[in-house]
């Protein structure tokens, strides 16, 4: 026997291991073999994953117009008017270009990433995650102040991408078309404009590394998260179509506006190290790139970060509305908590108003509220569930301002509640 | 065909002997056996005799492209 004629009796399929004579073709790898029958069934076993739910989720094609974005930002997200304005239209030029990418033209478009601006609890990662839900694409949410310079303790840049692959299931298609909100990006500004001996690497360090990735590159993921090794696989995946939205609270950055225009408040009433207010924040509305570069980012970071949008700080209206318009509003969040005990529960307006207040005097924005409400509510989540006959439950002003506990009414009566 | 169809369809030890289960695996830091690419989303694993041979989505195109291509494919 011929060593050919041993090696092709001894040649079969890897996967069925039927031998070369009982099938038509049989094709080489290195070291495995597949034959033609089982290239058919992984062709129908990924034919069916392909009709499964990933391939049955609208895609991204049809995306809604500014105005509709706006309108279901609105439903969630309170005040802020100019900022979802800038978004919606933002977030529609974003996917229009990747729509129209796929026609041949002249003229190419550019990508716009985002950076939000705004004071803490005002609403900005709210805004793009609401974004991400109505867009129906992966999103993910990274924290700047993790990162750090390739090579250093901390983590890669990279790793941000990693989140949005998770995001998207590992459909890598899916994830090259998703939102990735970056946090907190104000803290990894530069520290000092005085060059130093030592490399700031989890500041201006970072700016430079995110550099090609929000510009748009094909970036070198490692699949387990962690560092890169040269010994190691990488996910390619291509940012050019991955919509960066950063945001910050950028604290202290209307002083650097107020000096600028020369508009600067004197006297007792300028408070340097007090709470950002509505008035305070409003003067961010003026904000230009010059003052982004005088607050420590880097001129080619500004430069890939086009729409600034600035929001402003929450005043007590807005913090009220927050508590009970929102479609999963608080008030509405713990109603159904208590209606589940069959339960009523009444906030009185002025009770509202006092939870608003005393969030603002947290100075968290609308972060303080849940905590709030939380504590206000903690007794008569504990006694409810245990007493029956307990049918209402209403919070009035003094169980916020006093500390009393909310009245409970065994049987419904008729009160003077409105919410 | 037949053969590995039924496999397909049926689970557990009696169609693990009879050669191996043809499924689509989603793992981290799997590799492809035909290209050595880490293949992520779409991957097709089979296990006869205990072995396990991976094949991704991009091999499989390629390798019906040149089953349905005149001459040429064969191994052996």
């Amino acid at each position: 026997m011929t060593e050919s004629s041993d090696r092709r009796r001894h040649t079969r399929c890897s996967f069925c291991n039927k031998g070369q004579e009982q099938v038509r073709k049989l094709i080489a790898g290195p070291g495995v073999y597949i034959c033609d029958q089982c290239i058919e069934l992984c062709q129908e076993v990924l034919e069916e994953e392909n009709k499964g739910p990933a391939a049955r989720r609208p895609r991204t094609n049809v995306v809604p117009s500014p105005q509709a974005i706006w309108s279901s930002l609105n439903q969630y997200v309170v005040g802020q008017d100019q900022a979802k304005k800038v978004l919606s239209v933002a977030v529609y030029n974003h996917y229009k270009r990747i729509n129209s990418s796929r026609e041949a033209s002249d003229v190419e478009l550019q990508k716009s990433n985002v950076l939000l601006v705004g004071p803490t609890g005002c609403g900005k990662t709210l805004l793009a995650q609401t974004l991400a839900r109505i867009l129906d694409v992966p999103f993910s949410i990274a924290d700047a102040t993790s990162l750090t310079e390739a090579g250093y303790v901390g983590e890669d840049v990279e790793n941000i991408l990693l989140r949005l692959i998770q995001a998207a299931d590992f459909d890598i298609a899916r994830a090259e078309r998703g939102i990735i909100y970056i946090d907190e990006i104000d803290k990894i500004t530069r520290k000092s404009d005085n060059p130093s001996i030592t490399r700031d690497v989890s500041g201006e360090g970072v700016q430079q590394a995110l550099l090609k990735i929000l510009e748009g590159t094909v970036a070198n993921v490692p699949p387990q998260g962690g560092r890169k090794h040269p010994h190691q696989d990488f996910i390619q995946i291509n940012t050019g179509n991955i919509l960066f939205i950063c945001g910050g609270a950028f604290e202290g950055l209307e002083r650097l506006i107020e000096q600028r225009v020369g508009h600067r408040t004197i006297g007792f009433s300028s408070e340097p190290g007090g709470k950002r207010t509505k008035e305070s924040t409003q003067i961010l509305q003026q904000m230009q790139a010059q003052d982004l570069l005088r607050y420590g980012l880097i001129p080619e970071f500004v430069g890939r970060l086009p729409i600034v949008v600035a929001l402003q700080s929450l005043d007590e209206d807005d913090i009220t509305r927050i508590l009970t318009e929102p479609k999963n509003a608080f008030v509405k969040q713990y109603q159904k908590f208590f209606a589940l005990d069959d339960v009523e529960l009444v906030f009185e307006e002025a009770a509202l108003r006092a939870i608003a207040g005393q969030a603002l005097a947290l100075g968290t924005g609308a972060r303080g509220l849940k905590s709030i409400l939380e504590s206000v509510l903690l007794t008569s989540m504990f006694e409810v569930p245990s007493h029956p006959e307990i049918k209402r439950c209403v919070i009035t002003e003094k169980s916020i301002l006093e500390s009393t506990e909310p009245e409970l009414y065994p049987e419904e009566e008729p009160q003077a509640a409105s919410a | 065909m037949g053969d590995l169809k039924d496999l397909k369809r049926r689970s557990g030890g009696a169609a693990q002997d009879r050669g191996g289960v043809m499924r689509l695996v989603r793992r981290m830091g799997m590799h492809c056996d035909f290209c050595g690419r880490l293949a992520l989303a779409v991957a097709v694993e089979a296990r006869p005799d205990g072995r396990q041979v991976s094949i991704c989505s991009r091999c499989v195109g390629e390798a019906a492209r040149t089953v349905h291509s005149h001459g040429g494919g064969d191994a052996a």
